[in-house]
C-alpha cells in the first residue's frame, strides 16, 4: 500500500485489521515530508519524527489495554498554525507569537486526540489569516505544488500545499472568507467550510470572531465528512457554537449518493461571469456533469462587488479588537519596557510584532469603528448584512444549492498579489457571500488548465453540510478527481 | 476641511496605536484610496437603513455556561508563567505614570 497517497478512509480500515503498521505509515510520510518539504515549505513548526513514534507506541498500547474503537486511529493530520495545540508552537505565521506555546489544546484538537490522530506539524498561512496567498506570513511563503512559482492560495495555503504534495493524509484549516475553499481550489484538493457555530471555535486564534470558522481539508470527500464527524458539535467553551444534534456526515453523504435525489441548483450568474475565461470553462464542465442529472437554472446573486466591501469593513473592525490582546504583557512580542510609557510600549509591540497587511487591517478597523465613520461603514455593513442574508435565503427556498467557481482567477504567481492587494480582496468576491451570511460551503475539484487546478464551490442552507458532501462525492465520481498528488 | 489619505494615516496610526515606517506609508498611500472607494460602495446599496443590523448570523444571543466550579488547569495563569515578566506572582506591566 502506498501510504503516502492512499486516503484516509482505507488507512483507518487497514489500521483496524493491523494497527503496527501505523509506525511504518508514519516513517514513510515522513520520508515524503523530507525529501520534499524544502520545495513547498508547507509547515512553521514540524514535530519531531521520534516524538511522532512515541506518540504512536503510546497509541498501540492505549488501544490494546482499553480496546477503545479510536475513529481516526494513527492519522497524521497538519494543523494550522492559528489552531491552539498544547505543548506545540502556535504562531499564527506572526512574529507576534513566534515563541507562544499554547498551555491547552483548541477543543477540535481535543476532539482528534481522543480520536487517535497524531498532529505532524503546523502548517504555513497568511499572518493571522489575513491574506490569500500564504504571502503575509512572517516567516516565508508555501508553494504550490502544481506549480512551484505559484501560490497555493491562503490563507490555509499550508494546510492545502501539505495535502497537494502527500506531506499529509488530512488536515484542518480555518475560513473567515474563504481561506479553505480558496487553497483548496489552488490545489485540486478538497475543503469544507461549515455552517457557523457548528464547529466550536475555542483555542481559535480569532481573526474576526463572527466570519471564523474551523473546516476539515482532504484529498476526496470521503475523508472530508470522517473528519467533520469528529470536530462537529456543541461546545460550553465557545458561547458561538449551536447546542443541534450532530447527523453522521459520513452516512448521511452515503445514504444520499445511492438514493440519488435530484436537486435543484442555482448556477450564480454572475460569479460565472466575472470568472477568468478558463477557470468558467473548466468550471462549467463540471456544472454539466451536475446538471445532466440534477435541474439547473441560473440564479443572479445580488451585490458581489458591495459584498467584498461589507466583508471587508467587518472583518477588519473584529481584527482591530481581537488583535488588541496582544500587549507583550500577558503574551505577544517582548520588548524592553524600562522607562518607557505605557503608549509607547503598546504602539512599539504592534509596530514591530505585526507584518504589513495586519498592521493595515488593524488600522483601518479602528477607522471604520472610530467616531464619525462608525455608523457610516461599519453600521451600514451589518445592515448590508442582514439584507445578504435575507435575499439568500429568499434564494434557498428555490435551491438547493448555488454553484460557482470556487475562484475567480487560477492561482496567482508568488508576488502578483502583494503588488496589487485590492485585487486580491476582489478575489475572495465567490466565497466571502458563505461567510457573511454563515452558510456551509465546500471546493472540490473541477479540472485542470495548462496544468493548474481549478475549484467549484457549492453553497447550501444552514447546516445542510450533508446535501454539499453528496454532491462534492458526486462530482468527485463523475470527474474522478481525488487524491491527487502533486509531481513534486 | 479636506482631508487627505497623509491626514488620514496620521489619524489612523493615532486611533490603532501602530507606526507605519516610511516604504509602509508609500504603499499605503497607494492603497489608502482604493480600499475607501470599496468601503464607500456599500453606501451605493438603497434603502439599507430598513434593515437592522446583523451582528449574529443566526441572529441569536449569545449562551453563557453554567457557573458550576469545574477542576481544570489553570490556563492563565500556566499561560502568565510562560510569557509574561512576573514579580512575586505579579504581571510587571509598564508604567502607567512617567
Amino acid at each position: 500500500m502506498d501510504f503516502v497517497s492512499a486516503p484516509m478512509y482505507k488507512l483507518v480500515e487497514v489500521f483496524e485489521n493491523d494497527p503496527n503498521l501505523v509506525v511504518e505509515y508514519i516513517n514513510k510520510l515522513y520520508d515524503r515530508i523530507s525529501s520534499i518539504e524544502d520545495k513547498i515549505k508547507a509547515y512553521i513548526t514540524l514535530r519531531r519524527l521520534n516524538d511522532i513514534i512515541s506518540e504512536a507506541e503510546n497509541l498501540l498500547k492505549i488501544r490494546k489495554k482499553s480496546c477503545k474503537k479510536m475513529r481516526l486511529f494513527g492519522i497524521a493530520i497538519a494543523v494550522k498554525d492559528n489552531i491552539s495545540t498544547k505543548g506545540i508552537r502556535t504562531t499564527c505565521a506572526s512574529r507576534m507569537l513566534e515563541n507562544y506555546v499554547p498551555p491547552f489544546d483548541a477543543t477540535v484538537i481535543t476532539k482528534l486526540k481522543d480520536e487517535g490522530a497524531i498532529i505532524i506539524g503546523k502548517t504555513n498561512m497568511d499572518e493571522f489569516a489575513m491574506g490569500s496567498t500564504t504571502e503575509t506570513s512572517a516567516f516565508y511563503p508555501s508553494r504550490n505544488p502544481w506549480d512551484s512559482t505559484r501560490s497555493p492560495g491562503g490563507s490555509s495555503g499550508g494546510s492545502a500545499a501539505a495535502l497537494a504534495a502527500g506531506e499529509a493524509t488530512v488536515a484542518l484549516g480555518s475560513d473567515t472568507g474563504g481561506s479553505i475553499r480558496n487553497p483548496a481550489a489552488f490545489t485540486a484538493t478538497f475543503g469544507l467550510k461549515p455552517t457557523y457555530g457548528l464547529v466550536s471555535r475555542y483555542g481559535l486564534i480569532a481573526y474576526a470572531s463572527s466570519l471564523d470558522q474551523i473546516g476539515p481539508m482532504a484529498r476526496n470527500s470521503d475523508d472530508l465528512a470522517l473528519l467533520l464527524n469528529v470536530i462537529a458539535g456543541y461546545d460550553s467553551k465557545d458561547s458561538t457554537s449551536i447546542d443541534i444534534a450532530v447527523p453522521d456526515f459520513y452516512k448521511s453523504m452515503y445514504d444520499l449518493f445511492y438514493k440519488e435525489p435530484r436537486l435543484r441548483i442555482g448556477i450564480a450568474k454572475e460569479l460565472f461571469e466575472e470568472s477568468d475565461e478558463l477557470v468558467k470553462k473548466t468550471a462549467y464542465q463540471a456544472v454539466d456533469t451536475l446538471c445532466s442529472y440534477h435541474e439547473c437554472n441560473e440564479v443572479s446573486i445580488p451585490y458581489a462587488k458591495q459584498s467584498v466591501a461589507a466583508y471587508y469593513i467587518i472583518a477588519m473592525a473584529e481584527a482591530s479588537s481581537n488583535l488588541a490582546r496582544y500587549d507583550g504583557v500577558r503574551y505577544g512580542l517582548k520588548v524592553d519596557f524600562e522607562n518607557k510609557s505605557w503608549i509607547d510600549v503598546y504602539r512599539d509591540i504592534r509596530t514591530m510584532g505585526y507584518g504589513y497587511e495586519v498592521k493595515k487591517r488593524v488600522a483601518l478597523g479602528a477607522y471604520v469603528l472610530s467616531m464619525g465613520y462608525w455608523d457610516m461603514y461599519y453600521l451600514r455593513a451589518l445592515k448590508f448584512r442582514r439584507m445578504l442574508k435575507e435575499e439568500f435565503n429568499r434564494i434557498f427556498h428555490q435551491y438547493n444549492v448555488i454553484v460557482s467557481p470556487t475562484m475567480p482567477i487560477l492561482p496567482p504567481k508568488l508576488g502578483e498579489f502583494l503588488e496589487d492587494p485590492i485585487k486580491m480582496y476582489y478575489a475572495d468576491v465567490n466565497t466571502i457571500t458563505a461567510n457573511l451570511i454563515g452558510a456551509p460551503a465546500i471546493s472540490a475539484p473541477a479540472g485542470f488548465v495548462n496544468g493548474l487546478p481549478v475549484g467549484l464551490q457549492i453553497m447550501a442552507r444552514y447546516f445542510d453540510e450533508i446535501t454539499i458532501l453528496y454532491l462534492s462525492k458526486f462530482i468527485e465520481e463523475s470527474i474522478k478527481l481525488r487524491d491527487l498528488i502533486a509531481p513534486v | 476641511m479636506v482631508y487627505t489619505s497623509n491626514d488620514v494615516i496620521d489619524r489612523i496610526e493615532r486611533l490603532a496605536l501602530i507606526s507605519f515606517n516610511d516604504e509602509e506609508r508609500r504603499k499605503l498611500l497607494k492603497e489608502l484610496e482604493k480600499i475607501i472607494e470599496m468601503f464607500n460602495t456599500v453606501n451605493m446599496v438603497e434603502e439599507l437603513d430598513q434593515w437592522e443590523p446583523l451582528y449574529h448570523v443566526h441572529d441569536i444571543s449569545l449562551s453563557l455556561r453554567d457557573d458550576n466550579e469545574v477542576e481544570e488547569v489553570d490556563d492563565e495563569r500556566t499561560m502568565l508563567r510562560d510569557n509574561a515578566i512576573l514579580v512575586n506572582g505579579y504581571v510587571k506591566a509598564p508604567k502607567t505614570v512617567t
